[in-house]
């Protein structure tokens, strides 16, 4: 960043660019590391969101008011960005939304359902005795 | 004596349970890759054990389970459902998008811009035929560019149009599949795992044609629901849908010569259109009841491109019709540049054409004001091209900016398609990892089961081995 501070516009978009397509590779494979949502996988992908958040994050103080080709380029890699954050959201969305059901599949099986039919939470602090 | 028989009797049972056990590896490693199979495992049970009473204990073979889970199982085919909408979305839109190239110099914009371009050098020179006959060709060119892209766009709905028969008729060939599947499974064996692998294939590849709901019935049959309430499936009976291009009672044509929309219609003759919302049916009927009659109209709408063709031709034959092609006297006014059948609105842009019987020398470039201006309509006319006055303009637009809003809209729809397309093949791809996790075949699981059936059967045998041999030294000792 403080490399940036004193260079052209036009070299700050360039270091803007690369950063940009380092994060859209990384939200990229993130996006096949969902695909097969395991725990292991859902950690290493956590990893790359943060460092894809941390490239964000660099790519906000270097956004520069540039112009031409050089800011296209820019544009472009943040339009690629764009694309791979809506699918990894839609993934997480959908991974969640299946060990959501399985999660409100055993609340029934164990509690049954709230008088509005929506699954029921299981009453965990009761204790059942059972005397002999 | 009696022991060791009863012995040797619970180990030859033994055998033949794991043997039992072996075949249902086995077939689970010979389906791993078949489309719809789920792992199968024989429930062991153990027999009762009480040598006093006679209960020699032993292993027996229970019921062979599979281990199919209808929730996996519905996650995979929504997201088929919905991975069928985006490809047909997709495809679709892509097709349409290619007609509708802002930057290009060829189609309505660049024959548009053309035209505008001549009228502004016909200005300069008003009385030079040269100049007069490019304005002449310039608008046939118009005419022809919006005659070209509605027959594009009307290429691509009858396109669809066929493709939606289709998607029916898969439907329907499906829906008798699984019927027949229906059958087979009542009469015969429920367990059957070829039976079921079936059944689930079929169900998959008609989750990618519309959003189904498959209920397993007590007597094994499946309940298939297309949107979740029009009944594909029950039983042994089978109840087609079908496609109708015409316009509902209860909502008539508002625009008259409109193509009606498509509607789907249950085996009751219910219109059940509204409820198919996913699949590649949901697909066309979107591209087709919406997408496409916001270009060129259909019962119900005009279509933004009837709309500036039909704003363009009007606009252009009032300033003409309010010049004068001379001065007289008497005063020859102006006539019609633009010709097209105002009694189809939605036909409006197809049956655009210059004229037939306007000639160059006809063409008005005289306002007579007052004060007359020579050039005065030409230039009027030129300023179409960069309009100031709302009446130049379409919903406050100039023409080219009102084709590239159209153009755009499609662009971004089509992208929004493509993107999500490849999102939700990614989601596809995890749905079913997902199920695989439940359901499929682990080949390394599958391999320790083998090992421990056949320890399980290896020890056994030398259980019988052995037994044999002492109920052979029994005999021996025997006198």
């Amino acid at each position: 960043m403080a490399r940036a501070e004193g260079q052209p516009a036009d070299a700050r978009v360039d270091d803007g660019a690369v950063i940009a397509q380092r994060v859209e590779a990384m939200l990229r494979d993130a996006c096949l590391q969902l695909t097969a949502p395991t725990p292991g996988n859902i950690d290493v992908c956590r990893n790359q969101l943060e460092q894809a958040a941390e490239g964000l994050r660099r790519l906000q103080t270097l956004a520069p008011a540039s112009h031409g080709k050089r800011r296209e380029s820019l544009l472009s890699a943040l339009r690629a960005i764009q694309v791979q954050n809506t699918g990894v959201a839609k993934l997480l969305e959908s991974a969640a939304a299946f060990h959501g059901g399985w999660v409100n599949m055993a609340a029934v099986m164990t509690a049954g359902y709230t008088a509005n039919g929506a699954p029921a939470r299981p009453e965990t602090r009761r204790r059942l005795i059972l005397e002999v | 004596m009696s022991d060791l028989f009863s012995t040797l009797h619970t180990s030859a049972n033994a055998l033949q349970v794991y043997q039992q056990a072996l075949e249902v590896v086995s077939n689970n490693v010979t389906n791993a890759s078949t489309p719809g199979y789920a792992r199968q495992n024989l429930s062991l049970e153990a027999m009762p054990f009480q040598p006093n009473a006679g209960l020699p204990g032993g292993v027996t073979a229970g019921e062979v389970q599979s281990a199919r889970d209808q929730f996996a199982e519905q996650s995979v085919r929504q997201q088929f459902s919905n991975l069928g909408t985006l490809e047909q979305q997709s495809q679709s839109l892509s097709q349409i998008e290619n007609n509708f190239n802002v930057t290009s110099d060829s189609g309505i914009p660049g024959a548009l811009n053309t035209f505008f371009s001549n009228i502004s050098s016909w200005s300069v020179t008003p009385t030079d035929v040269a100049a007069r006959q490019a304005v002449l060709n310039s608008a046939q060119q118009a005419a022809q560019s919006f005659q070209q892209a509605t027959s594009n766009a009307g290429q691509a709905a009858s396109s669809v149009a066929q493709q939606m028969q289709q998607t029916v008729d898969q439907i329907n060939r499906l829906a008798g599949q699984l019927r027949g599947f229906n059958q087979q499974r009542v009469l015969g064996d429920r367990n059957d795992s070829g039976l079921d692998a079936q059944i689930n294939s079929t169900l998959e590849q008609l989750s990618e044609y519309g959003d189904i709901t498959a209920l397993t019935q007590a007597d094994g049959s499946v309940t298939v629901l297309l949107s979740g309430q029009t009944p594909l499936v029950v039983g042994d009976h089978q109840y087609d849908i079908s496609v109708s291009f015409s316009t509902p009672a209860g909502a008539p044509a508002t625009v008259a010569g409109g193509t009606p929309p498509a509607r789907i219609i249950d085996a009751q003759g219910n219109d059940v259109t509204g409820h198919i919302s996913q699949g590649q049916l949901a697909g066309q009927l979107d591209i087709y009841n919406n997408v496409l009659p916001s270009l060129i109209g259909n019962a119900y709408q005009q279509g933004d491109l009837n709309l500036l063709a039909q704003t363009v031709a009007d606009r252009v034959n009032q300033i003409l019709q309010s010049g004068n092609i001379s001065d007289g006297p008497p005063a020859v006014p102006g006539v019609a540049l633009f010709a097209y059948n105002a009694a189809t609105p939605t036909g409006v842009a197809q049956s655009l054409a210059v004229s037939s019987t306007i000639t160059p020398a006809q063409l008005a470039a005289i306002d007579p004001g007052p004060p007359e201006v020579a050039n005065g309509i030409a230039l009027r006319l030129a300023n179409l091209a960069n309009p100031t006055a709302p009446a130049d303009e379409i919903n406050g637009k100039s023409y080219a900016a009102f084709y590239g809003s159209i153009a755009a809209g499609i662009g971004s729809q089509s992208s929004n398609a493509q993107n999500n397309l490849t999102t939700q093949q990614q989601v596809v791809a995890q749905a079913r990892n997902l199920r695989s996790q439940v359901s499929g075949v682990s080949l390394d699981e599958e391999a320790a089961n083998l090992i421990e059936f056949q320890r399980a059967y290896q020890a056994t045998a030398k259980v019988v081995t052995v037994v044999d041999q002492l109920t052979q030294s029994t005999i021996n000792i025997l006198p």
